[in-house]
């Protein structure tokens, strides 16, 4: 049954990815290979970030759960490190041709599904076909279902913020929503040490926030699409 | 141009709605989420398997070895192709037959860290379940776990699955089936295999002149005899500090102290002391037998008629009365006779009190011998047994709870020097008024050595399955009778091909628990993944979801300052 536990793991992660792919249509817009850019990219931000890493940020010598002001501010500066992948995925927003909203669809979901296979799909294959049953697989599983939308709507806000016609008051509250998604670890690690909170919980507050971020996403891209259209109407 | 933008648009509505959709579902599946406990890792648990054995043409023991099964307490509904683990204290209290005709695959019987803790009527008790599960003819494995850090873990999160106590509805079976984790066991291995390494071996040696001095031989000998192998219900765990290690350690320093005396004397004692330190001896007295067999087919040396009389010794470390197990009275004015009066005596004058005799006729029904003299007496040997142990059951002398704490040094010393006494009066023909030499310091008992050698032996579990030929006792018993005694020989009973006492491996198997689910979770879980996947492309399909994000998102919209005003787009031609 094991073997069927890990076909289910992975039906759980992929599907939301496929039926993306497939109502965007964009398979229509030969997005194919703008979404393998996207993964592309994803792979060599995470090649920098590992090196910048590893040169920069010695693992500590014992690692302990407990958060004092300097193992804060240093797991602060840690992260900082993700703003490549911010940088990256700009990068990637911008590059792709493609029209209006699958441009941050098609770099969302690939740069979502190279982190599904680099980080999710292997361990699947090593661990979940294992004896023992554990639920981290499933919670990997839900956990890029999340993703997915995380992206996305990351690639949605980075697209609206590279607009022209984007109301300028409203750049900076984004812009600190993109800062605040880059330091969501460091926060969900204080608050899971202060509550006590395990797997479950960083899972919850995930997907709480990408739902958020994705409704603000949702928002902004509607109207500026909408004006766009009827801007483009207009002229007509 | 325009078709473009219809197209664009219409594809916009399709894709917005999915993207709200995506982040609901995940959702509804965290909220029933964080009510299951997270997950642990797999245990790596070291049990200890029965014994099994062939004895004279009979199996014995459990023949089972592979372990591929789920978990289940004694309290669950169903056990049926289950193993069941069961605490010592259901062990004692349950008749394992009916556990094993429920169809149980595997018992495992959790024992306590110390096993010295199972004392006064438990441990009555618990030596009676040894005895009896190991008349079972058993075909499923049988194992015992001794309580380490890792088993006492791996119980505990065991027993916080109250599912796998007895679901009383079907709806809560069914919840069960859901919810429950399970524990799934498997072996490293699995099939039974004959220990070759392990041969029950006789060592023997002669204290005193010998065959050569051609004057001694009509002098006959003492037979001093202890066998080394102990037994319980699992080889690995079967230490055996009263029986035999109390003997074993009371025959090396009889031997140590006599060859002590014999070099102070100046004659050679009248009567030879020959020691038989025997293999087997838990197995019907093998090694006693085979010895005796040897002798009988000897007819050239014919040390059997020459025997005068045979002490064994079987232990003698526990606080009990010291006793005399005779297979029938001795006649009066025979040497065994005097030697039990002189033993008397001594006892007294050393203890306090006088050794009991116990007549106990030899039970040919039964298919063992309760007590290794016994194998003399069938040879027409006069023999007794030196003991400390009240049952004549044997019981009490083939169990796992037989470990170091229970032995009380100042008894197992005084026995030694009983002993001592009894034997160089024998051997030297010293009667009671030259009890001067008796009570010589050539005579002394060493508590220190007899300590010693106790730790010796009970510092690893001293089976027979056990007892290869780098067992530190083996080594230590060859050396020791070879430094104090001549004519040593160290002989192997069994050959390859012999089946007379076949013992079976492996002793311990590691085990792997890992925590699993039954086959309906995944079941389940297709469905809902199913559910989840209809359910996105229902919604993509066929509703709209931009009308009612633009309607809920319309207020906040509005106060950033963006118009909201949806425009239905006109097809351009």
């Amino acid at each position: 049954m094991t073997f069927y536990h890990l076909i289910n793991c992975v039906a759980l992660s992929v599907l939301p990815y496929l039926a993306t792919y497939k109502f965007y249509n964009l398979a229509e817009y030969r997005a194919f290979w703008k979404c393998a850019y996207a993964a592309f990219v994803f792979l060599a931000s995470q090649m920098v970030k590992m090196l910048v890493l590893a040169s920069l940020f010695p693992i500590a010598e014992n690692p302990t759960m407990t958060f004092t002001p300097t193992r804060l501010f240093y797991e602060i500066l840690r992260h900082s490190v993700d703003l490549i992948d911010l940088a990256a995925l700009s990068h990637v927003v911008n590059k792709l041709a493609l029209k209006g909203d699958l441009k941050f669809v098609a770099s969302g979901l690939g740069w979502a599904f190279a982190e599904l296979v680099a980080f999710r799909l292997m361990p699947f294959w090593l661990e979940a076909r294992g004896s023992e049953f554990s639920w981290i697989h499933l919670m990997s599983a839900m956990e890029a279902n999340v993703n997915l939308v995380y992206y996305i709507a990351v690639a949605a806000l980075l697209w609206s913020l590279s607009r022209s016609d984007f109301n300028k008051s409203l750049q900076a509250p984004v812009i600190g929503l993109l800062v605040l998604s880059t330091y969501k670890p460091v926060v969900l690690q204080v608050l899971m040490q202060v509550f006590h909170l395990g797997g479950w919980f960083t899972l919850f507050c995930n997907a709480l926030y990408s739902c958020f971020l994705g409704v603000v996403a949702l928002g902004l891209t509607t109207a500026l699409t909408e004006t766009s259209v009827n801007g483009y109407a207009k002229s007509q | 141009m325009g078709a473009d933008t219809a197209e664009y648009l219409d594809c916009l509505r399709q894709g917005c709605s999915s993207f709200v959709l995506l982040l609901l579902v995940p959702l509804t599946i965290l909220l029933i989420g964080p009510a299951i406990r997270p997950v642990q890792a797999v245990h790596q648990l070291t049990f200890q398997r029965m014994q099994q054995y062939d004895l004279s043409g009979s199996s014995r023991g459990s023949s089972g070895v592979s372990l591929n099964c789920e978990v289940r307490t004694l309290s669950s509904a169903s056990v049926t192709r289950r193993c069941v683990v069961l605490s010592w204290k259901e062990f004692i209290a349950n008749d394992l037959r009916s556990i094993v005709n429920r169809g149980v695959v595997a018992l495992i019987i959790v024992l306590p860290r110390n096993l010295s803790t199972i004392d006064g009527d438990n441990r009555q008790a618990f030596v009676e379940a040894e005895r009896s599960i190991l008349r079972m003819e058993l075909q499923i494995p049988v194992y015992f776990a001794n309580q380490t850090d890792v088993v006492t873990e791996w119980l505990q999160s065991l027993s916080f699955h109250a599912e796998l106590n007895a679901p009383q509805t079907a709806v809560e079976e069914l919840m069960q089936q859901i919810t429950g984790d399970y524990f799934y066991l498997s072996s490293n291995q699995y099939s039974v295999k004959q220990l070759n390494d392990a041969k029950a071996t006789n060592f023997v040696g002669r204290l005193g002149s010998g065959s050569a001095v051609g004057g001694s031989e009509n002098q006959g000998v003492i037979v001093l005899v202890a066998h080394l192998d102990a037994f319980g219900v699992a080889p690995s765990l079967s230490f055996g500090a009263n029986s035999d290690a109390s003997g074993v350690a009371a025959v090396a320093e009889t031997v140590r102290v006599l060859s002590k005396l014999s070099r102070s004397q100046k004659s050679s004692p009248k009567i030879d002391l020959m020691v038989l330190i025997s293999g087997g001896g838990k197995y019907n007295f093998f090694g006693t037998k085979k010895w005796l067999d040897e002798q009988g087919e000897n007819a050239e040396s014919s040390l059997a008629s020459r025997i005068r009389y045979a002490v064994c010794v079987d232990g003698v470390g526990n606080g009990g009365q010291l006793r005399t197990y005779v297979s029938r009275p001795p006649k009066e004015g025979s040497t065994i006779g005097r030697s039990l009066q002189f033993l008397n005596q001594t006892s007294e004058k050393v203890m306090d009190e006088v050794a009991l005799m116990v007549h106990k006729k030899i039970n040919l029904a039964d298919d063992e011998l309760a007590w290794e003299h016994e194998q003399f007496s069938l040879a027409k040997v006069p023999a007794f047994t030196l003991s400390r142990v009240s049952m004549d059951s044997g019981s009490e002398r083939r169990t796992i709870l037989d470990v170091d704490s229970a032995i009380d040094m100042k008894f197992l010393m005084k026995t030694v020097e009983i002993l001592t006494k009894t034997l160089a009066a024998d051997m030297y023909g010293f009667t009671e008024d030259e009890s001067n030499v008796l009570d010589s310091s050539f005579l002394a008992v060493d508590e220190d050595n007899i300590k010693s050698w106790m730790r010796l032996l009970t510092q690893q579990p001293r089976s027979l399955q056990m007892l290869t030929a780098d067992h530190p006792a083996m080594a230590a018993v060859k050396e020791h009778l070879t430094k104090h005694l001549t004519e040593v020989t160290i002989k192997q009973l069994t050959e390859k091909g012999d089946t007379e006492l076949i013992v079976y491996g492996p002793m311990e198997v590691t085990v792997t628990a890992s925590r699993t689910k039954q086959p309906f979770f995944d079941l389940l879980l297709t469905a809902v993944i199913g559910l989840y996947g209809a359910l996105v492309y229902f919604l993509l399909q066929y509703v709209d979801l931009i009308t009612v994000a633009r309607r809920l998102l319309g207020p906040l919209l509005l106060g950033s300052g963006i118009r909201t005003r949806y425009s239905k787009p006109t097809k351009y031609q």
